[in-house]
């Protein structure tokens, strides 16, 4: 579809050559003539066609901060003009080098361009990367041109760097103390897990031999067959992150939130490494729901983590650590893990004359999760992380008191038998508050 | 601000232009009935006399009140008509169908005069604006190339291309033109050999005719594809 400039020319070119014909007029026919060859040259040139552009991506998981590159190869087969290519991005995405809006100027003949560019996500969470779109305009804007959209839907998702753990396993070769006992040994008592059916090894107690798969087998060479259990596999480990709104406050890169995400990822690696079965619980996310990581061990274990905590948004204080707790109360009484609990403590503390509901509900949680310990452990297995938000610069005396407040409920649950550990991330990082943690044990 | 600045003086020659056609015009005129071109070559005695500049100024003060509420096409048709308008006084002069006469209008309202000479000023009146025109263009285009956050040096490279085309399309079409009126102005020694016309006119109308024809044909082509 022409411009309606061109028309306009066109039309006025037509006045003068009638006008020019019919008062035999030279320089109106001149005029006429100059107009048409404006007209004519000017649309003789077609807007650029048969566009394509191929997308790909060099990583579709990666850490916060990390660089990804999408590959953007255009290609058009003909026609002259501007080529405009562009690729919606979300609002966190940072383009560190080349551009996600280019435009490139077409010549007859075929063209053959790279128009990659890098990303870089300061923040985790799972990322659609539209299609790219392209808009091609004739030369001299005679015509209007053509547009569309091309490649894949990319998704990324951007999970929290975790510290390397070195140091923790420096302290743990140099200290060879008991609570790492557990983590040596090879073999030892079974669980209640049922592993596989086998022939039956003198020495198999009686109780164990499953009479009915006995009577059923036919190819066992006589002998009955008996329930082969899981062993204990070393430690369980389990971590309740509270993501409520209040969690999200303060500097967008370095909150609460994103600390219990760090140190969350920063457990699961250290426990999974060592063979520990690890299971998670956030809750109070986004929608008032609550997501649940079963307990597994290994390295899927850990990148199903790594899936949940990078989908983790903030959301409203619907649910309490109680509630929680009982959601997850079968897990927890099948594997009697050590369990860690990242939440805020200030925002528990209860002013006179509020209601303290709310902290006889944490209180009665943290107890609990205490109860789960075997009678012979000396040490307690509920740890309580503390993230303290990090300090505005206008704000001067609003923390000190936040500070009392949590040092008043951290009394609180040290009295009812749990270990609290008061974790400031703008001043460190988590795997220190670990090592200390680890050192304290010994 | 650059370009806004290059339109402005494109403006303002071209008005200059079309006030020196008209006090070009002027002293031929002695006829007391065309009081209308007493008055208008009143106001420019002389080639860039003080009212020439004032009206200028007030124009290209028109042009830029209008673009300013949202009437850039107005205004440019609108100083387009200004700056041609002035030209149809001699140009009138070199019709050579004077049927005209029939009904009592004027056969000529200036003397004897160079039909070169108009031709040329014409097309250059023709050619300042169709410049002003794509000088508008780029700037719309630069504007838009920097709302979408083009990079800086991709937007240049489209601007620096398109400009080319633009100068390279006006050449072509300015030699096609002036070559078309030699042309002309030889085979015009000739036009005895038609009464009533001349082989001038009847070349240059075909010629335009063709053109004509080849921008439908080339609408039609693209419309279909």
């Amino acid at each position: 579809m022409f411009q309606q400039s061109q028309l306009a020319w066109a039309a006025i070119a037509l006045a003068l050559l009638l006008l020019g014909l019919a008062l035999g007029n030279l320089v109106l026919l001149t005029g006429a003539v100059f107009l048409l060859l404006i007209t004519l040259l000017s649309t003789a040139l077609p807007p650029a066609a048969g566009v394509v552009v191929e997308r790909g991506l060099s990583r579709a998981t990666c850490w916060v901060g990390d660089m990804v590159t999408v590959r953007r190869e255009l290609t058009v087969l003909s026609g002259v003009g501007p080529i405009f290519v562009h690729d919606e991005l979300p609002p966190e995405a940072e383009v560190v080098e080349g551009s996600n809006l280019r435009v490139v100027w077409k010549w007859p003949g075929r063209l053959d361009v790279d128009l990659s560019y890098q990303l870089r996500f300061p923040k985790r969470g799972l990322y659609a990367l539209p299609e790219s779109s392209w808009e091609s305009q004739a030369p001299l804007a005679s015509n209007s041109g053509a547009s569309g959209s091309c490649g894949p839907v990319f998704e990324v998702a951007v999970v929290p760097r975790i510290r390397n753990v070195t140091r923790l396993n420096l302290v743990r070769a140099v200290r060879r103390g008991a609570r790492f006992s557990g983590d040596l040994a090879k073999t030892g008592a079974s669980t209640d897990e049922f592993k596989e059916l086998r022939p039956y090894q003198p020495g198999d107690p009686f109780k164990r031999i499953n009479w009915k798969a006995s009577a059923r087998a036919s190819a066992a060479g006589g002998l009955p067959l008996v329930n082969e259990l899981e062993p204990e596999t070393k430690r369980a480990v389990w971590v309740f992150l509270d993501t409520a709104h209040y969690m999200d406050v303060g500097v967008p890169l370095s909150n609460p939130l994103e600390s219990t995400v760090e140190a969350s990822g920063t457990l699961a690696q250290y426990y999974l490494s060592r063979g520990s079965t690890f299971g998670a619980y956030a809750y109070n996310s986004a929608g008032g729901g609550s997501e649940l990581l079963t307990p597994e061990t290994g390295n899927r274990q850990f990148n199903r983590l790594m899936d949940m905590l990078a989908g983790l948004k903030p959301g409203p204080a619907e649910q309490d650590l109680l509630q929680s707790v009982e959601r997850c109360k079968s897990f927890l009484y099948r594997i009697r893990p050590d369990v860690f609990v990242i939440t805020r403590l200030d925002v528990h503390y209860a002013r006179p004359g509020e209601d303290s509901t709310e902290f006889d509900r944490f209180q009665t949680a943290i107890s609990r999760l205490i109860s789960l310990k075997p009678r012979s452990t000396r040490t307690s297995r509920v740890q309580v992380v503390h993230v303290e938000p990090q300090e505005a610069a206008t704000e001067t005396s609003g923390l000190g008191l936040t500070r009392w407040e949590t040092r008043h409920v951290a009394r609180e649950l040290r009295g009812k038998g749990a270990s609290v550990i008061e974790w400031e991330p703008a001043r460190e990082e988590f795997t220190s508050v670990l090592v200390r943690h680890v050192d304290s044990y010994q | 601000m650059r370009a806004a600045a290059a339109e402005t003086l494109l403006l303002t020659g071209l008005l200059l232009l079309a006030g020196f056609v008209v006090w070009d015009a002027g002293p031929a005129l002695g006829l007391p009935e065309s009081r209308w071109l007493t008055w208008l070559t009143g106001l420019f005695p002389g080639l860039f006399s003080i009212q020439a500049v004032a009206v200028a100024i007030l124009l290209i003060g028109v042009y830029w009140a209008l673009k300013a509420i949202g009437y850039g096409q107005v205004s440019f048709w609108l100083m387009a008509g200004v700056t041609v308008l002035p030209h149809a006084v001699p140009i009138w002069g070199h019709n050579e169908l004077q049927w005209y006469e029939l009904v009592g209008l004027e056969a000529e309202l200036v003397g004897e005069r160079a039909p070169l000479r108009d031709a040329a000023l014409f097309l250059a009146s023709l050619t300042g604006i169709v410049i002003l025109h794509r000088v508008i263009g780029l700037r719309a285009l630069s504007e838009r190339m920097r709302v979408r956050a083009i990079a800086a040096e991709d937007g240049r490279r489209v601007l620096r291309v398109e400009s080319l085309l633009v100068a390279g399309l006006l050449a072509a079409s300015l030699s096609l033109a002036l070559l078309a009126v030699l042309a002309a102005v030889y085979l015009g020694r000739y036009d005895e050999i038609l009464s009533g016309s001349t082989w001038a006119v009847a070349a240059v109308g075909g010629g335009a005719g063709l053109l004509l024809a080849l921008t439908l044909l080339q609408w039609r082509r693209d419309g279909d594809g």
